[in-house]
């Protein structure tokens, strides 16, 4: 297998005292004392602290009312600072007395306070847009932001807004914040134009797909070439890649909480954009101006009205098969009010559906799918140390596939809707602690593949499929303990359970992470976490596809859990420079697949089609991010191995993941021309998939009367690699002066370099031509790549 | 940098991808592992006939083309509990079915439902390979069907439908084939219909298969209905998924369900029901 676990941990541990500065620079086994007995440690650190006051508040936008995630808060002359959370709330411990406090984010006004600082104070401010700035470039770039990530216990965490997004260069020009998180490390991708995710080694239905804190069940369109967030209506993500907070749980990979935009209270905005695939519309203003405001934003694609002409244009040729519709389209709506100084109400909702038809005269295939999602959320502030937000969600995820013939008809169902409750308590009793807890009950209905086929006059009639409920609860507590100037505790706890038909299924899920600031610029962090998942993926394929089906823990079904530890280290040089690194060891038990063979159509039970096993999976990730100034990415590397274990996959022999990706290399570089012209390059190179392909063959002559086959063997899951799989992608945004409004084009190259990326290899048999018997001369391996080189060109517009 | 270059350069662009956009396919080195050949056999009983049985190796599957017969093993048939029947290798080529048979017993096959067969085959190699198979009573199919859809005489085309009893005390196993009947012929060995059908949602029930639009007016069709043992169908099945499986990239890799233990293939008595319909 190579490098082992502890190997790498070795090259870890001497790495951490190659950057530990001198002046820290200890032995070995100190170091490792150091990490283990934290908390001895830091009683007997020297005390330093001076009494502090909280500093908490909201910063928003003047012009839209909109709250501004990431923007930077630093008390000038000291290294203490914070960012605004994805709902612009920041809390900052500041000594007391007179402060001058500096609130910065790109492409605003800064404003700096003087603050006479005796008791823990609120302070909410509107920054203005600053004038000719080149409002969408530039990646979130509060250079303090990196403060953050040094006095945090939180680590592998990913924020990203959609602004940053924007600015990459995308695939047909769609712009799409799941793929741009693929390019951040430890986050794959599930092949070439995917927006699957697969996060440290986990299966691409282990992530926790939150859409305003409700739920999304299959976050994918079109067979997973894009993600259904549509970035206009999207604020920003947060992924979550282990150290998962208490409050949330029912995956094991990761959380990703996506949050939409709130619309600009101030004024009414239009906004869109027209691509070569796809168009979006968006329409936001206020409600009542300043108090309460609203978002509708709509896309479609339109590819089908093309192939329809195309259609008609050759209906009545006989050789003319007609090609399928393809299209589709999502909703989302959010509406906030600002009920009273404390209270603050917000409805939003997503509807999305894609459709696949096939017509012709005789025969009509009919495939639609998508998400619905809706959430109530009432936040209210008992004082500026203790808020709660309750919630009310609903999620739901259907597919259809309907076909006729003639007098007989066929249907396939499966669907699987939610209805959440859930309540968060936050609590901040003093400056060193910050208190969390809540609870959440979620009431499952689950249709697993409904088969109705029938015709007309009765001679026909058949039925199958199933339907559970299952329940499945939560509570939480945690606190994240600031022990130390230098040494923050986070601690949690989680209970979670499910009950399906009378049979109870409980989990303890501890949360715990720590960090250490060896020096100003330099944190240590580590964390274990526990996770159970309640409901399983069932799929028939090694991709994301429409129809695979979400299956509830049952007696034959236990829920699975994972184990995860992480350790990393955060360096920041000269406030523009981030390193950081992290080395992450992870098991999954009770994992789920399908046994050869299976059948999950049209069967009366499912649980004799799976299989159990283990899978395990543990790596480094190194990421070098560059903010400020006029060019500005990241370079981001993996080095992971990911493998299963099932006793009735592979001979019980382990094998490697598909996505088992030994080397991932993603380098993102933003250069800023002016104020009108930005440029951006992307760089990916990852280790070639795990594959299976067959070994040896033979010939199966079948009885008299039908046609001898060629029979592959394949000897081993997944043992053979894919070559490896790099691209380079360009992009320009080049921002136009229209009269009102503004408006910009943005030019992408996907594929720069035209590389023939391997999507599957087949063998193929290659036929005599020339004789009249079926001859085989002999076989051939294929290689099938999906994406050449792809400029496309996308025009966005906002008045 | 110019507005007017940035266009310039995305034309070229396109014109690049009109150019290059054709090859996404490309025939590319796979370095296979040298494994062992393993022992193939398929032999299929049939009640009133001779036993026939095709015995070869399974080869790498970039190796040349060429025959992997195996000539030196020892086989034997047992039915119940009476004398072993011992086969003696001949090759011979069936060039009407286009099939290959490399060991053969004159002995003629009486077979009634309850029987079972068992297959042993041994070579100096010292391979082993053994299978065992139950005779299924036949199931009649009760009635052929069909219709036209409307579309112009010379376009025409016709689904069929075959119905039959499910045996409600057992689970079933069916395979449907439909041939024309000069199908026999060399160059046209094909049928026009291979199904594999379970009575897993129809137990007891009387079944109707329906296929699609695909018989000309004036075809005659054979309907062959196969009362298959359970390893049969698995094995039938796998085989077909197997062959999907080849250039699928969304499908799983594909193991043989093999009825015999010890190598590949089937060991099976054939238990079927045939009809005949004439589409006017």
């Amino acid at each position: 297998m190579g490098l082992s676990v502890m190997k790498i941990i070795r090259i870890y541990l001497r790495y951490i005292i190659l950057s530990v500065p001198t002046q820290f620079t200890m032995p070995n086994s100190r170091l490792i004392q150091l990490f283990l007995c934290t908390v001895l440690l830091f009683t007997c650190a020297p005390v330093i602290a001076q009494e502090r006051v909280t500093l908490s508040g909201t910063l928003t936008s003047a012009k839209t009312g909109e709250p501004l995630i990431g923007a930077s808060i630093a008390v000038v002359g000291t290294s203490s600072g914070v960012n605004t959370d994805i709902e612009g709330k920041y809390s900052l411990l500041i000594p007391k007395g007179n402060r001058q406090v500096q609130f910065t984010y790109l492409g605003y006004e800064t404003i700096t306070r003087e603050l006479n600082l005796t008791r823990n104070t609120t302070l909410n401010l509107a920054l203005q847009e600053a004038d000719n700035k080149l409002e969408e470039v530039v990646v979130e770039s509060q250079r303090n932001s990196f403060e953050e990530r040094l006095t945090s216990p939180q680590m592998s965490l990913e924020t990203l807004t959609t602004r940053e997004a924007k600015l990459l260069p995308a695939l047909f020009g769609e712009v799409d914040i799941i793929k741009t998180l693929q390019l951040k490390p430890g986050i794959q991708s599930g092949g070439e134009g995917s927006s699957g995710m697969f996060v440290r080694g986990g299966s691409n239905d282990q992530n926790l797909v939150l859409i305003d804190n409700a739920l999304v069940y299959n976050p994918s369109h079109l067979f997973g070439f894009f993600s259904v967030f549509n970035p206009d209506a999207m604020q920003g993500v947060e992924l979550y890649k282990g150290g998962f907070p208490a409050q949330f749980g029912g995956r094991l990979s990761s959380v990703l909480d996506v949050k939409m935009r709130e619309g600009n209270k101030e004024e009414y905005d239009v906004s869109g954009g027209v691509g070569l695939i796809a168009s979006r519309l968006t329409v936001e203003g206020p409600i009542q101006k300043g108090k309460s405001s609203f978002l509708v934003s709509g896309r479609r694609t339109y590819v089908d009205v093309f192939t329809r002409m195309i259609n008609e244009a050759k209906e009545g040729d006989p050789d003319w098969s007609p090609i399928p519709d393809y299209y589709f389209y999502d909703f989302n709506a959010k509406a906030t009010f600002d009920l009273g100084p404390k209270d603050r109400l917000f409805i939003s909702g997503y509807y999305g559906r894609d459709f696949f038809k096939f017509y012709d005269a005789n025969f009509n295939f009919n495939f639609n799918w998508g998400n619905t999602v809706g959430s109530v959320r009432w936040s209210h502030l008992f004082s500026p140390k203790f808020f709660v937000n309750t919630m009310v969600t609903s999620s739901s995820y259907a597919y259809e596939i309907k076909n006729q013939l003639d007098v007989f008809d066929f249907s396939l169902t499966s669907n699987i809707s939610d209805l959440n409750a859930k309540v968060d308590f936050e609590y901040l009793p003093n400056e060193q602690h910050h208190i969390k807890f809540g609870s959440s009950v979620t009431d499952h209905t689950f249709v697993v593949g409904r088969l109705e086929a029938g015709s007309n006059d009765g001679e026909l009639s058949v039925e199958a499929g199933n339907e559970y409920k299952g329940q499945e609860y939560g509570a939480y507590v945690s606190d994240d303990w600031t022990i130390h100037p230098t040494f923050t505790l986070s601690y949690g706890l989680r209970l979670s359970g499910f009950l399906n038909n009378g049979n109870n299924y409980n989990g303890i899920e501890p949360r715990l992470a720590a960090s250490y600031r060896l020096n100003e610029t330099l944190t240590l962090k580590g964390n274990y976490t526990r996770m159970f998942q309640y409901v399983h993926l069932v799929s028939n394929s090694g991709a994301s596809l429409p129809t695979d089906i979400w299956y509830p823990s049952s007696p034959g079904v236990k829920p699975q859990i994972s184990d995860q530890f992480a350790l990393g280290l955060t360096k920041v040089h000269k406030k523009d420079y981030l390193f950081s690194t992290e080395v992450y060891y992870k098991t999954m038990s009770r994992q789920l697949d399908l046994r050869d063979g299976a059948q999950i159509f049209g069967v009366e039970e499912l649980e004799p089609e799976f299989v159990f096993g283990t899978g395990k999976s543990y790596g480094q990730e190194f990421y070098f991010e560059k903010k400020g100034g006029k060019t500005t990415g990241w370079i981001g590397y993996t080095l992971s191995w990911t493998n299963r274990t099932f006793p009735d996959i592979n001979n019980g022999k382990t094998f490697p993941a598909r996505f088992d990706r030994r080397h991932d290399i993603s380098i993102v570089a933003i250069h800023e021309w002016n104020d009108r012209i930005s440029a951006t390059a992307t760089f990916v190179y990852g280790t070639g998939d795990a594959y299976s392909l067959p070994v040896q063959r033979f010939v199966f002559q079948d009885v008299p009367g039908e046609d001898f086959t060629v029979i592959p063997i394949y000897p081993e899951r997944n043992s053979f690699r894919l070559a490896p799989y790099h691209r380079m992608d360009l992009g320009l945004v080049y921002k136009l002066k229209p009269k009102r409004g503004s408006s910009d084009l943005t030019f992408s190259v996907y594929n720069v370099y035209n590389r023939r990326n391997p999507y599957f290899v087949y063998f193929e048999t290659i036929w005599n031509e020339e004789e009249q018997t079926r001859e085989i001369l002999g076989f051939s391996a294929k290689q099938v790549s999906l994406f050449p080189i792809i400029p496309s060109i996308t025009y966005n517009f906002k008045f | 940098m110019n507005i007017k270059y940035i266009l310039q350069l995305f034309c070229l662009l396109g014109v690049m991808v009109t150019v290059t956009s054709c090859d996404m396919e490309q025939e590319i080195e796979v370095k296979l592992p040298r494994l062992e050949p393993q022992l193939v056999v398929e032999c299929y009983l049939e009640n009133g006939k001779p036993i026939r049985l095709t015995l070869s190796e399974s080869s790498g599957y970039f190796d040349a083309i060429q025959p992997t017969i195996v000539d030196n093993a020892t086989v034997s048939i047992t039915k119940n509990d009476e004398e072993p029947i011992l086969l003696t290798y001949r090759l011979e080529a069936d060039v009407k079915t286009q099939k290959v048979y490399t060991y053969y017993s004159t002995k003629v096959i009486r077979s009634q439902p309850g029987d079972v067969y068992k297959l042993l085959i041994t070579d100096p190699k010292g391979r082993r390979l053994t299978g065992t198979t139950t005779v299924l009573p036949s199931i009649p199919i009760d009635s052929l069907g069909y219709k036209f859809n409307d579309k112009p005489d010379e376009s025409k085309e016709a689904y069929l439908l075959v119905r039959w009893q499910d045996d409600p005390s057992t689970r079933n196993f069916y395979r449907l084939l439909v041939h024309k009947p000069d199908t026999m012929q060399v160059d046209n060995v094909n049928s026009l219909l291979d199904r594999e059908i379970t009575d897993e949602l129809q137990n007891g029930k009387k079944i109707t298969y329906f296929s699609t639009y695909r018989f000309k007016p004036n075809d005659t069709l054979t309907v062959k209905l196969f009362n298959a043992e359970e390893a049969y169908y698995r094995f039938v099945s796998s085989v077909e998924d197997a062959r999907r499986a080849n250039g699928n990239p969304f499908a799983q890799p594909v193991v043989i369900n093999n009825t015999v233990a010890g190598g590949f293939g089937v060991f099976t008595h054939l238990n079927y029901s045939t009809k005949e319909i004439i589409l006017k």
